[in-house]
């Protein structure tokens, strides 16, 4: 058995024993959905980290920065940028007037039916497009990372979709919050021993590791060229990539604001004081663990060099390929181990807030009109809902294979945050005319706007060359008539746009004197839900 | 003590307050209060400026890039603007973070008062 596979089933082995420990706790809707909300701020804070330090970031930045130098450190620092709206804005409101999901909120002060409904609809699109992004980069890792140990695609994608269904369905919130927690700090730990064995290579001297970082060297096309990985220009080049800048940078601001997954966090401390506490924590871990990820990627850059990496399975193997490199197979096995980690615990983390929205929000709220027919009815119906969600991504997983392009459907789900449900949450908050019209038209608007720009970006209509096949090939072969390939800079304003015309075409008078409960609710924590 | 929320489509114009029943004109008159008022008035004092600044400060970036190249590609102690303009959002996200839960801190003492307020009258109501 190769080394990967035995830290990978150490882990496997810890998660399960969490599982089987948060099963054995008290039941009940808030201990499945929110885990009692009695998770510490720290430890909710390593978990919002953790959830959002995903592979896409441990291993897809440091190989940005890599292959495109400073250009690549945007996608760093944007995801702490992220982080800055949800602190300031929606955090704490959030915690004092929601129960379980962002619908919650929004149905304060609106019709509770069509908004909840269409909230839903938006937190499932976003959810499962994510999660379909995750079980194929587990799938396409598990086939660069253990190349000779006979594990195939398919059966990665199963593995880890099976580990999910069991953390969900058996574990609840609590589960997926530790095995989130202790992912992060495992993370965390990597990030720390790599980038401390990448400056030791320098002799702990950033001017040894930048100087080297100026003049990089590869090969494209027979020619040799020097480029300097600490200039701009090297991904985003004219014309179109200021504007392509702006959008990402926007989509950050804006767009994680509105990450189901990440907003279901909050119902899992006892109060608004510790939600803020938490996100502090996020804030701290994420912004050390980007800044150790430059220092990573440019490592990666001079050590290994565009070359070896583009040869030995490509961007995402960056940091792989640099453990091995500094630190042997064993710490190779390590981080494998740890990406893999990474993948189940987010999957599990999207799995739950999609269950979470289709049972309380959708079965419950919007069909039973907030009635549980039963007790233990709702919770029943989410783990229903986790297994059919689970086997469904699998199942799609699979038919799209490891080539697949998937980075349309994780762009697709951060614009759809930004341009759907942001817009609809700030406003929810902060105007008083603002009404079910305007939260469902905004929450149309952008869910359509994001999908609809994203069908007619570079992602999805290009021409391939004939030698490109299959499940590479963009899908329409024909000119992109939407020039960037995020939309965010046109959906969120959409969004936004959206919700305003909508509220102005109509009036509801008599919701808008729930207006001063929302206001009064969300500013103080009055009657707000107990641990 | 357990308050009871989202029920259907009554949401919570009953809602209870500490057990008792609280009417759309006793939240108004919390929002009319001076606490309330005083509490509303430093929460946006402080976040809306917070915001706006760092999102602009971060917009800066895209700014610069189209409109001044040289800028972003100039050298501060051997390293590309554009790298410490990185490390330095990150420096100022941290620097906002500290402020506001120093500010935060604050305006929990304001709410406080108010809750408490809160349920002193619905206690008198009963």
């Amino acid at each position: 058995m190769s080394s990967p596979i035995v830290f990978f089933l150490i882990f496997i082995a810890i998660t399960l024993a969490i599982t089987y420990w948060a099963s054995k706790q008290s039941t009940g809707s808030a201990a499945y959905f929110a885990a009692g909300r009695r998770i510490m701020g720290w430890q909710n804070g390593f978990a919002i980290a953790g959830d959002f330090m995903s592979a896409a970031s441990f291993l897809g930045v440091v190989g940005l920065i890599s292959l495109f130098g400073v250009d690549g450190f945007v996608f760093a620092w944007g995801g702490l940028v992220a982080f800055m709206a949800i602190l300031l804005v929606v955090a704490e409101p959030l915690r004092n007037v929601g129960k379980y999901t962002m619908a919650d909120m929004l149905a304060y002060r609106h019709r509770v039916r069509p908004v909840t409904a269409m909230a839903s609809v938006s937190t499932l699109v976003i959810s499962t497009f994510y999660m379909i992004v995750q079980m194929v980069g587990a799938g396409a890792l598990v086939s660069l990372l253990l190349k000779n140990s006979g594990v195939s695609y398919s059966m990665a994608v199963i593995g880890v979709g099976t580990l999910m269904m069991v953390y969900v369905v058996f574990g609840g919130m609590l589960a997926t919050t530790w095995v989130q927690i202790v992912k992060a700090a495992l993370l965390m730990l990597c990030t720390v021993v790599l980038t401390i064995l990448v400056l030791w290579h320098f002799h702990f001297s950033f001017a040894a590791l930048f100087a080297a970082a100026s003049q990089v060297t590869s090969h494209a096309k027979g020619q040799e060229v020097v480029r300097d990985f600490l200039q701009p220009g090297l991904r985003f080049k004219l014309p179109y990539g200021p504007f392509e800048l702006l959008s990402l940078i926007l989509v950050y601001l804006f767009g994680t604001a509105g990450l189901p997954h990440i907003l279901s966090r909050f119902y899992t401390v006892p109060d608004a004081k510790t939600a803020r506490i938490s996100v502090v924590w996020a804030m701290v871990l994420i912004g050390a663990f980007f800044i150790m990820t430059s220092i990573l990627g440019f490592g990666a850059a001079t050590i290994l060099g565009p070359d070896y990496i583009m040869s030995h399975g490509g961007t995402n193997m960056s940091t792989p390929l640099l453990a091995r490199f500094m630190a042997g197979d064993i710490f190779f096995a390590f981080v494998s181990a740890v990406a893999f980690a990474t993948i189940l615990a987010v999957v599990a983390g999207l799995t739950i807030s999609a269950s979470t929205s289709f049972a309380h929000d959708f079965w419950t709220n919007v069909i039973h009109r907030g009635v549980e027919r039963k007790a233990g009815e709702t919770v029943l119906v989410a783990r229903a809902a986790a297994f059919v969600v689970a086997a469904a991504s699998m199942i799609v997983a699979i038919l799209l294979g490891p080539a697949a392009n998937v980075t349309v459907l994780a762009t697709l789900a951060m614009a759809v945050g930004g341009s759907a449900n942001f817009p609809v949450i700030v406003l929810s908050i902060f105007w008083r005319r603002f009404n079910t019209a305007g939260a469902l038209s905004g929450l149309i608007v952008g869910l359509l706007s994001s999908i609809g720009l994203i069908l007619i970006s570079p992602t999805v209509m290009a021409i391939d060359p004939p030698n490109v096949a299959g499940s590479v090939r963009h899908l329409i072969q024909a000119k992109a008539w939407f020039p960037l390939e995020n939309p965010a800079i046109v959906s969120i304003p959409l969004g936004f746009l959206g919700a305003l015309l909508g509220t102005l075409v109509s009036r509801d008078r008599s919701l808008e004197a729930k207006f001063d409960e929302l206001l009064v609710r969300s500013n103080t924590g009055l009657g707000a839900e107990q641990a | 003590m357990n308050f009871s929320v989202i029920k259907g489509r009554t949401v919570s114009s009953t809602a209870a307050v500490n057990g008792s029943e609280t009417s759309g004109a006793a939240w108004n008159s919390i929002v009319q209060g001076s606490q309330f008022k005083r509490l509303i008035k430093a929460k946006r004092a402080f976040i809306l400026p917070a915001f706006l600044w760092f999102a602009g400060y971060c917009l800066l970036m895209p700014l610069l890039t189209a409109f001044a190249p040289r800028v972003m590609a100039g050298k501060a102690a051997g390293v590309s603007v554009a790298y410490w303009f990185g490390i330095s959002v990150i420096l100022l996200a941290w620097v906002i973070v500290w402020l506001y839960v120093k500010a935060a801190a604050g305006f929990d003492v304001l709410a406080n008062d108010i809750v408490a307020e809160a349920k002193r009258q619905a206690k008198k109501g009963e």
